[in-house]
């Protein structure tokens, strides 16, 4: 059993890693003109297919789905960084050490999840108010939680991910990239689920992205605060069996690497 | 006088051996059947089959970006690392000639990955593409291809010369493919915006491929085509100075390690 206490400091120092690889990635200027710009560029990107097609009510419905689809873009940055310990030769130190693998990485790319909240919550809150939504002020904190919630679920997401990359990291960007765009056709972000077969549907059950993508719908339809509340429960759900799922994934791949199966080569 | 053809087939010859086995290539093919199903989905969904030929020419040109953004980052870098620059800067081929050859290798992904486009949006939405002026479907997406290379070479050729640049790589891909307008066409834009994506050399092959894929004839397809290449003419010999300076500068200050 590991303790409340252990755990906290086990986040903590491992996010120490993580804001310190954000500093050194990006400068302000680069966060903010390269970053965000392109982030922002993505959202206006996808809506400008709305635009396209000729159907304003459809244009709302895709920008909405692609501001929020930032979150898993960004998160998915996670699957690269739990591989940069492999890299630079500190993954054996971690595996000799007595620390909980799943709380490490958890901690360690903590970075992206918190410049996700930013990112997504400017492209949601900038950028469809161009394509005919407009927020009132108080929808303004309401969709900011949501997006934090719907970031830190895909981040968890994003760390089983890791746990496979870090077996294979050469295919790390060829996962993240496979999952985002799964992410994205998927989801409901860009058509209604309705629109494909049942199983994509269950399986789109399993994605943060979704029960995210839900709750702002409906803060932006004016759903009640019940239905918004469900949303946020289920984004809650998703994103908790996917960190237990990276949680023992971690254990596994540590373990195997301990006794010398693979992982630290 | 150097001939700068060796370099160009020596570059071009390596880049197609290397291309079967390099992830990076795979990489940039991961995208395009799930940006069919993405751009197919959506105009289908909105009872807009009319559109469907669109879906298969944005996933194809985005392939062709990602790895020019990709190569151009990567490509002498690498060559660096693997000990190989050195030899090549002091052998009688034009390096800026080697460079372009070899990112014209890399665009051979394009071939693939409109077959993966074509592939997906038959097999999964029974939407076959039907070609209906070949010549200038071929003869786009030639120019285009090249046209790619030549601004991948001059792309190289800053990431080389100012390192610094290299933190943007990452963040072209996303604006490009809006203002060149892949998938959404750039006449739709406001007009400032359109004269800005008339620069890019990617907003006329777009257009061409779209209208290379209609029915109804082609506009102006060798004036167009003309612009594609003419735009990839002026990316090859910016990049072409570029990196022949950069090359004499390294030489003479003894630099070229620090690449």
């Amino acid at each position: 059993m590991i303790s409340p206490a252990r755990t906290a400091a086990t986040v903590r120092q491992a996010a120490v890693l993580a804001r310190t690889d954000l500093s050194v990635v990006y400068t302000w200027r680069t966060w903010l003109f390269g970053w965000l710009v392109r982030l922002l560029t993505q959202v206006v990107f996808y809506s400008m297919v709305g635009v396209l097609v000729g159907d304003p009510e459809y244009t709302v419905y895709v920008v909405l789905g692609a501001a929020v689809l930032v979150c898993v873009a960004e998160t998915m940055l996670a699957t690269a960084s739990t591989c940069w310990d492999k890299h630079q030769g500190t993954l054996g130190l971690l595996a000799a050490s007595p620390v909980e693998p799943g709380l490490f990485f958890f901690g360690r790319s903590l970075g992206w999840p918190a410049s996700t909240t930013v990112t997504t919550s400017v492209a949601l809150l900038a950028v469809p108010p161009f394509f005919g939504v407009t927020w009132s002020p108080w929808q303004v904190p309401v969709l900011v939680g949501v997006v934090a919630l719907t970031a830190l679920s895909s981040y968890c997401m994003t760390l089983l991910l890791g746990s496979v990359a870090l077996v294979f990291s050469q295919a790390r960007n060829v996962i993240s990239t496979i999952a985002t765009l799964y992410v994205t056709a998927f989801s409901g972000a860009m058509v209604p689920l309705e629109y494909w077969p049942v199983p994509i549907r269950r399986v789109a059950q399993a994605l943060p992205a979704t029960h995210g993508l839900e709750a702002v719908r409906l803060v932006e339809g004016g759903g009640s605060a019940v239905q918004v509340l469900a949303s946020l429960g289920l984004t809650a759900l998703v994103g908790l069996g996917w960190f237990t799922a990276a949680f023992f994934s971690f254990r596994l791949v540590f373990a195997r690497a301990r006794t010398g199966g693979g992982a630290l080569d | 006088m150097r001939p700068p053809a060796p370099g160009f087939g020596l570059g071009f010859a390596f880049q197609t051996r290397r291309l079967a086995r390099s992830v990076d290539s795979y990489f940039a093919l991961v995208g395009a059947p799930f940006f069919t199903i993405v751009f197919l989905s959506m105009v289908l969904h909105s009872d807009r089959a009319d559109l469907a030929s669109y879906t298969v020419v944005a996933p194809t040109l985005m392939t062709l970006w990602t790895a020019a953004l990709m190569f151009s980052g990567e490509m002498i870098s690498e060559d660096r690392e693997n000990g190989r620059l050195e030899p090549l800067v002091a052998s009688p081929v034009s390096f800026p000639m080697l460079v372009f050859g070899r990112l014209c290798g890399a665009m051979l992904v394009s071939v693939p990955a409109f077959g993966l486009a074509i592939g997906v949006a038959g097999l999964f939405f029974g939407f076959w593409v039907t070609i209906h002026h070949p010549v200038v479907f071929v003869l786009a997406i030639a120019a285009t291809a090249l046209s790619t290379a030549a601004t991948a070479t001059a792309l190289s050729a800053v990431f080389i010369a100012a390192p610094g640049a290299r933190i943007v790589q990452n963040t072209l891909s996303m604006p490009v493919f809006l203002l060149s307008g892949v998938m959404v066409p750039v006449a739709l834009f406001p007009g400032w915006l359109e004269g800005l994506s008339r620069v890019l050399y990617l907003s006329w092959g777009a257009d061409l491929l779209r209208d290379a894929l209609a029915p109804e004839p082609v506009e102006s397809a060798a004036l167009r085509l003309a612009a594609v290449v003419l735009l990839g003419a002026l990316a090859l010999a910016f990049g072409s100075a570029t990196l022949v300076r950069f090359l004499r500068r390294a030489r003479a200050k003894g630099t070229l390690t620090r690449v």
